[in-house]
């Protein structure tokens, strides 16, 4: 089901057939060059897990389209917890906004259209990772979410 | 599996879920979870069999300490290849070490001496994610860790209590 967000915007639910081509594709660079806090470490992703993991029904991926053409895409994996076994959480794996798309309040929409999507799925806890180059926390205030904890990192390579 | 003395009685020891999870470990996991757990409304109740499977699938890594053979501490971590970068990362799962032992530095040798495990096996990228009921950003500094948090997680509750 697609969903106006704007003029000429929707937002939807979507497979990876449906969506993973040379476009996104080409955005998924766009944002690991504006993110990634290890440019040492190239972009390569494991397609043939996302896969399984949506084969397994554990992926969800909501794409934002502007007249057609991917600008946007929150994915996400949908499990219950291990620690928390009556407990279903989603984790977001990758969450990204076109620049010319962002400040005007369509990513505040989108995530709340994909929290509603979650939620009716029963899905408990939903958590955001915010990446220290790209620092999307005021809109996740605003949106109800509170910080939880901080993920540090150690390269063991160098 | 790997086994080293901190001190005369203190060992660091890798071990099987076979080895290290019985009852006595059980409730520390029930101390760990009431002294850190951020939403404690959603009761404790973990998947052991799915434990099972990842350590059957060569995903889980057990890090035990012990005093004179009492398990008094645990650092649970994922092995997985990254879905994006498809290098050997781990993510510590479970990090715990009993009240009395968090003095001299005995923490801290302890989680130095995973990641050295860790980094034997290939791992390129360890992370750690610190609660906000449990700080140890310290201990994680002293180590190497990246000073200023690689992320920060933000937690939303769609649904009400179980």
């Amino acid at each position: 089901m697609t969903t106006d967000v704007a003029t000429g915007v929707t937002v939807r639910q979507e497979t990876l057939a449906q969506c993973l081509d040379d476009h996104t594709r080409t955005l998924l660079l766009m944002h690991w060059t504006e993110v990634a806090p290890h440019q040492d470490i190239p972009l390569d992703p494991d397609y043939d897990t996302y896969y399984r993991l949506e084969a397994a029904g554990c992926l969800r991926v909501y794409i934002l389209r502007e007249h057609g053409i991917a600008m946007g895409y929150a994915v996400f994996t949908v499990l219950p917890n291990m620690k928390y076994r009556t407990s279903i959480h989603a984790m977001a794996d990758l969450l990204f906004l076109a620049p010319h798309l962002r400040k005007q309040g369509l990513g505040r929409e989108f995530l709340a259209w994909v929290d509603d999507q979650l939620r009716a799925e029963g899905v408990q806890i939903v958590r955001q990772g915010v990446e220290r180059t790209y620092d999307f926390s005021s809109l996740l205030d605003s949106l109800g979410y509170e910080l939880e904890g901080r993920v540090y990192a150690r390269r063991l390579d160098r | 599996m790997a086994m080293e003395h901190l001190t005369a009685d203190l060992t660091m020891a890798q071990e099987t879920l076979a080895e290290c999870l019985d009852d006595h470990a059980k409730t520390f996991l029930a101390l760990h979870w009431a002294e850190i757990s951020t939403t404690p409304d959603i009761p404790l109740n973990p998947d052991y069999a799915q434990y099972e499977r990842l350590e059957a699938d060569g995903v889980l890594r057990c890090y035990i300490l012990r005093d004179q053979g009492v398990l008094q501490g645990y650092a649970v971590f994922m092995l997985t290849q990254s879905l994006k970068y498809q290098t050997l990362d781990a993510m510590c799962d479970l990090l715990y070490v009993a009240p009395r032992y968090r003095h001299g530095l005995i923490g801290g040798r302890f989680m130095g001496w995973c990641d050295e495990q860790l980094a034997k096996e290939g791992v390129q990228l360890v992370r750690h994610c610190v609660q906000r009921t449990y700080a140890y950003d310290a201990t994680l500094l002293r180590l190497g860790y990246e000073p200023v948090p690689e992320q920060v997680v933000y937690l939303k509750r769609l649904g009400p209590s179980t």
